[in-house]
């Protein structure tokens, strides 16, 4: 997130230091961005499922590596350089998760068997709609290059593939069991949270360019459990793409008919 | 946006199912191996598509525990991300490729994905259709199929006053689609609580809407049966006129069971199934997981007060082996009633499965009879080693289970102390047999009579190859090898009981089998060995090559009926013990002496009076063979006197003609109480 608020300053700094900024004069514009997440992140959950008349113990730790991302942004200038717009993403990756569990013995209470594995295949799903504000600062009168300030609120619909309990291969006298395998539950949650990003485009054709973008989003979201338990992880995470911005002309006002005298 | 998408990669998905087996609307069956190879290819990418789109998900994944190197997973099949029920798929995974698939696929879903009812009111619907309570906190939306077509439904569970009910409800109307009880056939375990009110886990199996105890988890079958006081049915099912029914089982409507008799006895005889195994390696009480029948509430607690004396002393006041009961003749093991605290001077005795030492020396019984005997005469030297064997296996297996301790549900070497309320009425201890009643030492047996009060002598001994200590009697001491390698002497006893001893055991054979057995196990002049050697010692257990000769010590007053009349009398029991050599008894004499040393009379007579006073434990006869014991129960009075002493004396011919000559300690007779 730091750096990404650093990107931004940076591509501030960047900005022309002439005392008067260039009008955007566009109406409004739709952008596909093909992103990648670059962050990581790591999440970790507890599961009781009663197991032999007792409560087990799942601990589970989850972790959701880069994957790539898509990005669709719309909106319209609402005054001078700002416009205001909407922004829908997706991310979906398989994560995987490393599971210690505590196994109550089928015979005696209080005597619980280890056992540690791994479940992979979890699917992690983000679909965020992002309302945006979005500032367009065109460093030059050419407009040939393009800077975007957005962001704004997010709301986030998360779907976690979550360990409810594992399977165990045991035989008698059961003193000792073998990790073989997690049952999983999806759970989804929509939550609220917040995005920031900045593209800087260049024109390519004459309603369309193309750049970069370096954006963050974030939400805690907290996914409810089969057990009365939760999951509480962090949604979003900072992603960069290249953006291809089409670009919405504003209306040029229609020429009038020249007026004809009389003869 | 997802939304987009997902139609994509749905249209995607159709087609190429267009081009499949599973084209058709409605549920179709995948059952394609590697016998179709092109066949399997394109299911095999088909199910890759569909997990993809998300239209399939990963339920499970497991490593194949038959076939190393392979796994399986298990898919669900979602419809716009509901899941619907019974749309799974299996695929097994080998290094080189998918091997099988398996499953049911639908297509064409018609119905809606939103519903009308929140979960909530599912929840409370459903409860209040079934006239139960929910159970859990959610209720899952699926897509159910049924015969007319897919309905959006909610799922849950709900438990009624007999079983747990899964529900299939309506999302759109509230209308029950389904319901089926969650009971299965497998085994299942349930809770309980003992006759000391400690929550005990109960393997069962779930049969008819109901719960038996019918343990299916452990290798050998163990049922526990409830005669609900049917004791006429009982002894016919003990007899072998007719078999236990599936009716006879104790049962349970909610596997939450309340028959603290029927926990304790089932758990108990699980918990020593699984001490043989872990400590010895056994299995079962045969070491070919003989099923084990083990039969509760042989009598109703309420008849006790109109139940004759052997009833009581049978089913009431006793649990019992029987090694030869059952159709199958393969025995059984049955716990009497207990009696409740008003029948007998305050005392409440419990069922005799509340204790797990008692329940596991029964159990010890069936060993016994599967493997040395012993049970030829029970009113020999052999019986009484049947119980020792049975107290020492019971006190075991207490330690293996409980903390040591002086409460009940802990360990202690008073066998049977948890029984009654006060605790230690019906006990015999092992660690000072003395106190409860019973010989500790070789000298005060009593052969010819109630087996298990010889047994202490043995059972000492084991004590003693543990704990060490001084012998009270013969002031010996013993190093012991510590509590915390009790396991040595528990290995070593039951080596010699199921491996090295023959049924007519003796005394003195058991301390050689039991020494041979810490050799074998410790190697010779181990501590063991040493422990064993020492603890035999002291209880006065020799290799038998002697004639010997005990009297029942400081003997209480008798009935006056045995000794026509004359107050106060004795009764005493002599037993005369063969060593190496056959004998006949030529003489033999007892003196009697008031409480000041004087003789008052005397008795006895030729081997004719001997062989007719001396029918105890075996023939009436003057001859007695090596090894074995001619025993009597004799009453003495000392014409009138409230305090005195005695002395019997013994000769006997060897077979090479050598006169013996045998007298017992003189023997004070106390004031009668």
């Amino acid at each position: 997130m730091r750096r990404v608020l650093l990107g931004a300053c940076l591509v501030l700094a960047a900005a022309p230091a002439a005392a008067q900024p260039v009008r955007w004069t566009d109406r409004g514009y739709v952008i596909v961005d093909g992103a990648a997440r670059i962050t990581s992140a790591s999440f970790a959950g507890v599961a009781r499922p009663i197991t032999f008349v007792e409560p087990a113990e799942v601990d589970t730790s989850y972790r959701v590596r880069q994957a790539p991302a898509l990005d669709v942004a719309a909106g319209g200038r609402v005054w001078r350089n700002l416009a205001v717009g909407a922004d829908v993403s997706f991310f979906t990756r398989g994560t995987t998760a490393a599971v210690d569990a505590k196994v109550p013995h089928p015979f005696v209470f209080g005597r619980p068997r280890s056992v540690s594995g791994a479940a992979s295949g979890l699917d992690h799903t983000e679909t965020t709609l992002n309302i945006q504000a979005r500032w367009v600062m065109p460093p030059t009168r050419t407009r040939r290059w393009q800077i975007d300030l957005f962001g704004g609120p997010s709301l986030f619909v998360v779907g976690q593939d979550v360990v409810r309990d594992v399977t165990i291969t045991e035989i008698y006298p059961y003193d000792s069991a073998t990790f073989a395998g997690a049952t999983l539950d999806h759970r989804s949650r929509t939550h609220a949270g917040f995005h920031v990003g900045t593209d800087v485009t260049r024109l390519v054709a004459r309603r369309v360019a193309l750049g970069v973008s370096v954006s963050a989003s974030h939400a805690r979201v907290d996914l409810a459990t089969a057990d009365g338990g939760s999951v509480s992880l962090n949604a979003g995470g900072v992603q960069v793409g290249l953006a291809l911005r089409f670009i919405i002309p504003r209306k040029v006002p229609a020429a009038r008919p020249p007026i004809r005298r009389r003869p | 946006m997802s939304l987009l998408i997902r139609c994509g990669m749905l249209s995607v998905c159709l087609a190429c199912l267009g081009a499949t087996a599973f084209a058709q609307g409605g549920p179709r069956t995948l059952s394609v191996t590697r016998e179709g190879q092109s066949e399997m290819r394109a299911v095999d990418l088909q199910v890759d598509q569909m997990i993809r789109s998300r239209d399939l998900r990963v339920r499970e994944t497991r490593q194949d525990e038959l076939v190393p190197g392979r796994h399986y997973e298990r898919l669900d099949q979602y419809h716009r991300g509901v899941r619907i029920v019974g749309g799974d798929v299996t695929r097994q995974i080998a290094p080189d490729g998918t091997v099988s698939v398996f499953g049911v696929i639908h297509t064409n879903v018609d119905t809606g994905v939103t519903p009308r009812l929140s979960p909530a009111a599912a929840r409370a619907a459903m409860a209040n259709a079934l006239a139960g309570a929910p159970l859990g906190d959610d209720v899952e939306l699926v897509v159910l199929a049924l015969s007319d077509g897919y309905h959006l439904a909610y799922r849950g569970q709900v438990t009624t006053a007999t079983e747990i009910v899964n529900v299939h409800l309506d999302a759109t109307t509230g209308d029950v689609l389904q319901q089926f009880s969650d009971f299965s056939y497998d085994g299942l375990i349930g809770a309980g609580k003992g006759a000391y009110g400690d929550d005990k886990k109960i393997s069962t199996r779930a049969a008819s809407g109901t719960f038996l105890a019918d343990d299916q988890l452990r290798p050998s079958t163990i049922t526990t049966y409830d005669m609900r006081g049917n004791l006429t049915r009982l002894n016919a099912i003990l007899n072998g006129l007719t078999p236990p029914a599936v009716a006879d089982i104790a049962s349970d409507a909610d596997n939450t069971w309340t028959d603290s008799t029927v926990v304790d006895a089932h758990v108990y005889a699980g918990w020593y199934y699984d001490y043989l195994f872990k400590r010895f390696g056994r299995h079962g009480i045969d070491g070919r997981d003989l099923r084990i029948p083990v039969f509760t509430h042989p009598v109703r607690l309420e008849d006790v007060f109109g139940a004759s004396s052997a009833v009581v002393g049978t089913y009431y006041l006793n649990a019992f082996s029987c090694g030869s009961c059952l159709s199958d003749r393969r025995g059984a093991v049955v716990f009497g009633e207990g009696v409740p605290k008003g029948y007998y001077q305050g005392i409440e005795v419990k069922p005799f499965s509340a204790s797990l030492d008692v329940v596991a020396h029964e159990l010890t019984h069936s060993v016994t009879a599967n493997t040395a005997g012993l049970n030829g005469f029970p009113y020999s030297e052999a019986g009484a080693l049947n119980e020792a064997f049975s107290d020492i296996f019971g006190i075991a297996t207490a330690f293996f289970y409980e903390p040591q301790g002086t409460a009940p549900l802990t360990a202690g070497y008073t066998q049977g102390r948890d029984l009654t309320v006060p605790s230690g009425i019906f006990s015999r201890s092992l660690s000072n047999p003395i106190q409860t009643g019973d010989p500790d030492h070789y000298t005060q047996r009593l052969i010819g009579f109630d087996s298990h009060y010889n047994s202490t002598i043995v059972s000492h001994a084991f004590y003693l190859a543990i704990e060490g200590g001084t012998h009270r009697t013969s002031r010996q001491t013993v190093q012991g090898v510590g509590s915390a390698n009790r396991d040595q002497i528990e290995k070593v006893f039951f080596r010699a009981l199921t491996v090295l001893l023959p049924s007519s055991a003796t005394f003195a054979l058991t301390r050689a089998a039991t020494i041979q057995a810490a050799r074998d196990l410790y190697g010779t002049g181990s501590a063991a060995e040493r422990a064993i050697t020492q603890a035999w010692d002291a209880v006065g257990v020799q290799p038998r090559t002697a004639a010997t000769v005990a009297l029942m010590p400081n003997p209480a007053a008798g009935t006056s009926a045995l000794c026509g009349g004359v107050r106060p009398s004795w009764s005493m029991g002599i037993t005369f013990s063969a060593g190496d050599a056959n004998l006949r008894i030529t003489n033999w004499r007892g003196d009697y002496y008031d409480g000041d040393g004087r003789q008052l009379t005397s008795d006895g007579g030729d081997g004719a009076n001997f062989a007719a006073s001396f029918g105890a434990c075996g023939p009436r006869s003057d001859r007695i063979l090596a090894q074995t014991d001619a025993c009597a129960a004799i009453c003495v009075n000392l014409e009138g006197a409230t305090r005195g002493s005695t002395q019997f004396s013994f000769s006997a011919l060897d077979d090479s003609g050598r006169t013996i000559t045998l007298t017992t300690p003189r023997v004070t007779l106390l004031a009668p109480r």
